[in-house]
């Protein structure tokens, strides 16, 4: 969600002539607040109010908007509700909903509040513990790469890799953090790599390079 | 739909031979008749390669569920993924059975065009290395004819459906009529380099030769390198069907192309000695429909054609039309893969692809060329290609937050990956019959297959997992993993030999035109009729051997001996 949708999406929720005072950042934490507690688009919603809430924070916090959108700017948690709404197997799904939920009994027992109400710095203290154990768990089913693969490995390793193919697959990410959309209508093998944020590379296609063709 | 019942030919199928029996036929002035499993494909209208990742549903991870229900073996084929799902066939509609304890992967095509519209675009020439090897090696049967017979052919081919590439001068993969060859990245001008080093002229790492255009050529767009070329293309830059040949066929305006027409029967006239047409069923009426001809072209597939000569059979043909020698069915050849090595090449930071080129490094068969290698006959070829995978490669790495983005939008690390594919030997014992109770959706006997590797294909591919490994070592390459999976029969989607050519009608079902011993105005034209599997990959010698056919069979009926 860019910046402009975050103000149609508050003046459409009401009140947003006080809103226009408020700073980019907190005008963002609060459209994501707005955001979290609509419904996904087209899915089952499988997430409850409080597990999305939990999920839209963690997934900022794995991918933050820096100087190119980030998770919530994606959408990302839109794109978990899509995978937890019948594409995860039952057990899979389940653990996702597990961590999430361990994710808010662990800061409200550590901090008295839910994982989207802590200090920036508590999210991420908790995030980076949980990514060191993720980590070190043993690799499930090898070397499979996919989303269930991750999710089977840890809980929080199924999150972070849905988050990020979530980013780098959503429009805003690939517009403007990898440089992979438009198409760029040509193939130069030797362009120069000058912004580090906008890379040129080789566009989202399944088949982009590296693989064998018949 | 209303068809005429009579046509001067039938071509049965519509993907990379049926669409060059097509073209060949209606440009030397025969009514000709396609008819076609699967649906309409027009590219205008049904090409999806434009279509980003966030307009699709599951972003590219596609419907597992469905996957599962639904595509359970489709979903194993190179070109199958949530933007050209629905290019293959529903394996519930499309079963097979397999004998036990050996599996096969049968990958079908859904729509006009068969797998022209899914192929992977490599085209490379035999030459008489291949056509002797049989006869060389005291293996199966003789090819009928030699590289001189089919080399006017593969230039008639090439200048058609354009081929980028490049000359190397290797008498073993000829050189052919190339337009400019797409670039290579910075590591694979270091790997050509490299392997020259170390093997001379023996390992050459060449650019792809593909059938998509780096120049436009005959009302086709050159290439734009968006990438997913497996879900059609709008500027009809690669070689397909619906791309090339079905459009000129039809501008003859003497083609009439029949979709979700299955045909279930080649019809035999004992009295004539000829087929006189075909029974078939539209796939959504079930209507039973007839058409007759004066000549036949099969280009089902080798699976397919060989299934539906089985089919057909009369007092004459009790096992199978065109089968005295019993060979139909037999044979059945795809290529070895599954070894495999990539590994990260350091250097060339400041540089990164833009766009995406659908092509990749080639490396022509090395092994058996001039000196006989101990442990095994034939050869293999190397496919690979290089980039740089950002994201992909990062994602599975330690942090979050700022920093770890920040490692998400670099480029990262040049990476190059390549894999063998080798030859199979023609074995009887490899083969499809019907199976004698299960039928398909429109209640025709499915195909039974009995496919395994024999011991020169697994000799093979020991030493290609040694040498996809040795050879990117010896470049430089960091970091080099290898894997040595054996690859399920069927899995490259090369199929061929199951009515194979040859001199003598006792042991081969086709003549060197590809035309049945016992039933002269049939031909057989994909990759049923390949007398042995060279590891290049076939489509481009199915072209040849299809527009070689057909001048054949056109030159016979102006003589009147069809």
């Amino acid at each position: 969600m860019d910046r402009r949708e975050v103000l149609a999406l508050l003046a459409r929720a009401g009140g947003a002539g006080a809103l226009l005072a408020l700073a980019p950042d907190q005008l963002l934490a609060l459209g994501e607040r707005v955001h979290a507690a609509l419904p996904a688009e087209g899915t089952a919603g499988v997430l409850t109010a409080a597990q999305r809430a939990a999920a839209v924070a963690a997934m900022e916090g794995i991918v933050p908007r820096t100087g190119t959108p980030g998770a919530t700017d994606a959408r990302a948690v839109d794109f978990l509700e899509v995978l937890l709404g019948g594409w995860f197997a039952p057990a899979e799904r389940d653990a996702l909903l597990r961590g999430l939920d361990a994710l808010d009994a662990g800061a409200r027992e550590a901090h008295g509040r839910p994982f989207a109400g802590l200090a920036p710095a508590a999210q991420v203290a908790m995030l980076e513990a949980l990514d060191a154990e993720a980590q070190g768990a043993p690799r499930a089913r090898g070397a499979g790469g996919g989303p269930a693969d991750a999710a089977a490995t840890h809980w929080f390793a199924g999150l972070k890799w849905v988050t990020v193919f979530a980013w780098a697959t959503s429009r805003p990410a690939m517009e403007r953090a990898l440089g992979a959309w438009p198409l760029p209508g040509r193939y130069d093998p030797d362009a120069p790599v000058r912004l580090r944020r906008a890379a040129p590379r080789v566009s989202g296609a399944p088949h982009a390079h590296g693989e064998v063709a018949r | 739909m209303t068809a005429p019942r009579t046509y001067d030919a039938i071509v049965i199928g519509s993907g990379m031979s049926g669409g060059w029996a097509a073209k060949e036929l209606t440009g030397k002035g025969l009514r000709t008749l396609v008819l076609e499993q699967g649906k309409p494909f027009d590219p205008a209208r049904d090409a999806r390669e434009h279509v980003a990742p966030f307009e699709l549903p599951f972003r590219g991870l596609d419907d597992r569920q469905l996957v599962e229900a639904r595509y359970a073996v489709q979903r194993g084929a190179l070109a199958f993924e949530e933007g050209s799902r629905h290019l293959f066939v529903d394996d519930t509609q499309h079963p097979y059975t397999t004998a036990e304890g050996k599996p096969f992967n049968y990958f079908r095509p859904s729509h006009v065009g068969g797998k022209s519209n899914l192929w992977g675009r490599h085209v490379y020439r035999l030459s008489d290395v291949d056509f002797t090897a049989n006869l060389r090696d005291g293996v199966a049967v003789d090819w009928p004819i030699r590289y001189a017979d089919l080399a006017p052919w593969y230039d008639h081919v090439e200048r058609f459906i354009g081929v980028s590439g490049m000359k190397e001068g290797l008498d073993h993969v000829p050189d052919g009529v190339f337009m400019p060859p797409m670039p290579f990245t910075a590591p694979e001008r270091h790997l050509r380099a490299a392997m020259e080093r170390t093997y001379g002229r023996e390992r050459v790492v060449t650019m792809g030769r593909v059938a998509m255009l780096t120049r436009p050529h005959l009302g086709r767009g050159a290439c734009h390198y968006c990438g997913p070329c497996h879900r059609g293309c709008v500027t009809r830059s690669y070689f397909s069907s619906p791309n090339a040949t079905l459009p000129a066929a039809a501008a003859t305006g003497r083609l009439t192309l029949r979709p979700r027409t299955i045909v279930r029967e080649l019809k035999w006239d004992g009295a004539k000695r000829r087929v006189t047409g075909v029974r078939a069923i539209d796939a959504d009426t079930r209507a039973e429909l007839a058409f007759e001809a004066r000549v036949v072209f099969l280009c089902a597939g080798a699976l397919e054609s060989a299934r539906l000569l089985l089919l057909s059979t009369s007092s004459d043909f009790p096992d199978g039309l065109a089968n005295g020698s019993g060979q139909v069915g037999r044979n059945v050849m795809d290529h070895i893969k599954g070894a495999r090595a990539s590994g990260v090449f350091e250097g060339w930071e400041d540089v990164a692809p833009v766009g995406s080129r659908p092509n990749g490094v080639y490396v022509p068969p090395f092994r058996n060329v001039t000196a006989r290698h101990p442990d095994f006959p034939r050869a293999y070829a190397l496919q690979g290609g290089s980039g740089r995978r950002g994201w992909r490669d990062a994602m599975g790495g330690p942090g979050i937050g700022a920093a770890f983005k920040r490692r998400l939008e670099e480029p990262g690390p040049w990476t190059f990956g390549w894999e063998a594919r080798g030859e199979q030997l023609p074995r009887e014992s490899n083969r499809l019959t019907l199976h004698p109770t299960r039928t398909d959706a429109w209640g025709i006997p499915v195909a039974h297959l009995d496919v395994a590797w024999g011991p020169e294909e697994l000799a093979m591919h020991r030493d290609m997992a040694r040498q996809v490994v040795e050879m990117l070592e010896a470049a430089g390459a960091k970091e080099v993993r290898g894997s040595a999976d054996v690859s399920i029969p069927g899995s490259t989607n090369h199929e061929m030999g199951t009515a194979r050519m040859g001199r003598d009608a006792r042991t081969s079902v086709l003549d060197g035109f590809a035309r049945a011993h016992e039933v002269p105005n049939l031909f057989v034209t994909d990759g049923a009729a390949m007398t042995s599997s060279p590891c290049q990959n076939p489509s481009l010698t199915y072209m040849a051997i299809t527009a070689r056919a057909a001048d054949h069979a056109v030159r016979l009926l102006g003589r009147r001996e069809l």
